[in-house]
């Protein structure tokens, strides 16, 4: 399952109790389900031991996709120190 | 850096360059020495057809001198490229998402705590599990400046296999199938002696 995040305040969410799962419906029949974040992390653990596999770049977090894409780039890279040639050398 | 036979890299931090993915528009120069820029693969491969091209051609990508963890020992000094991971820092994130990283809680990314003297960084970084390259042992700047221990190196290679979709279950079944079948054998010889 692909996962997106949004902050809470672009979008209108009901209140919950915990444990519950709220079911939206369209035209009577349910459309999507809104679960608490601790019931999400059960359900990817029930994906992960029986569900079919799936590819692991389903699994990663916007963070995890912001730091490889600038680390890709090469930005936010720790900066090499020449001294290093001296101190270290191959 | 040679591929010096009996000295343990798997797990150690070096400095090297690595090469940037080629990736489209293609910079090429010509045969005739020209530059040029080709929208897609299929271009280049259709000018390497007609010549204006060598064959194989050569792409003008940039390289940056960057750390990395060297994954693989090399004891017979055969094999002179590493399988390694690059490291990142990850400052651009917002605090939340940096303390989340930090605590562990964003498996493609491994944290490693500013600790020059055991991982050889000045800053804080974290190792992309997403980020497998290969190195060639001359292109490695310095020896080894730090080293993830055991237990760092394991995990890096589980969450690995994970992050290259590589399966391990069937081998894990076979696995606890064949020490159980074992277990069970071993019951079986200790009840049928008299």
């Amino acid at each position: 399952m692909n996962t997106r995040s949004v902050t809470a305040n672009e979008v209108r969410l009901p209140d919950m109790a915990e444990g519950e799962a709220v079911i939206v419906e369209r035209y009577g029949k349910p459309y999507a389900a809104v679960i608490g974040a601790e019931e999400f992390k059960l359900f990817q653990r029930l994906l992960a031991m029986f569900g079919e596999r799936q590819p692991s770049e389903l699994s990663l977090s916007d963070a995890e996709l912001a730091v490889h894409r600038s680390s890709e780039a090469g930005e936010d890279v720790e900066a090499f120190d020449f001294a290093l040639l001296e101190t270290h050398p191959a | 850096m040679s591929s010096t036979p009996g000295i343990a890299f798997r797990g150690a931090v070096v400095w090297a360059f690595t090469a940037f993915q080629p990736e489209a528009p293609f910079d090429l120069a010509g045969q005739d020495g020209a530059a040029r820029s080709y929208p897609n693969a299929v271009e280049v491969a259709k000018a390497v057809k007609n010549g204006a091209l060598a064959d194989p051609p050569t792409f003008q990508v940039p390289a940056k001198i960057r750390p990395l963890v060297l994954l693989q020992d090399r004891p017979r000094g055969q094999l002179p490229e590493y399988a390694a991971l690059k490291l990142a820092r990850f400052t651009k994130l917002n605090d939340a998402e940096q303390q989340r990283v930090r605590d562990g809680e964003e498996p493609a990314l491994f944290y490693l705590a500013k600790d020059e003297a055991r991982y050889g960084l000045k800053q804080e970084n974290a190792v992309d599990l997403n980020s497998l390259v290969r190195v060639h042992a001359s292109a490695i700047l310095t020896k080894p400046v730090g080293h993830l221990d055991v237990n760092e190196v394991d995990v890096l290679g589980r969450r690995l296999a994970k992050f290259l979709d590589i399966d391990l279950g069937p081998d894990i079944k076979a696995g606890i199938a064949e020490r159980w079948e074992a277990i069970v054998a071993a019951q079986q010889a200790r009840r049928s002696q008299p």
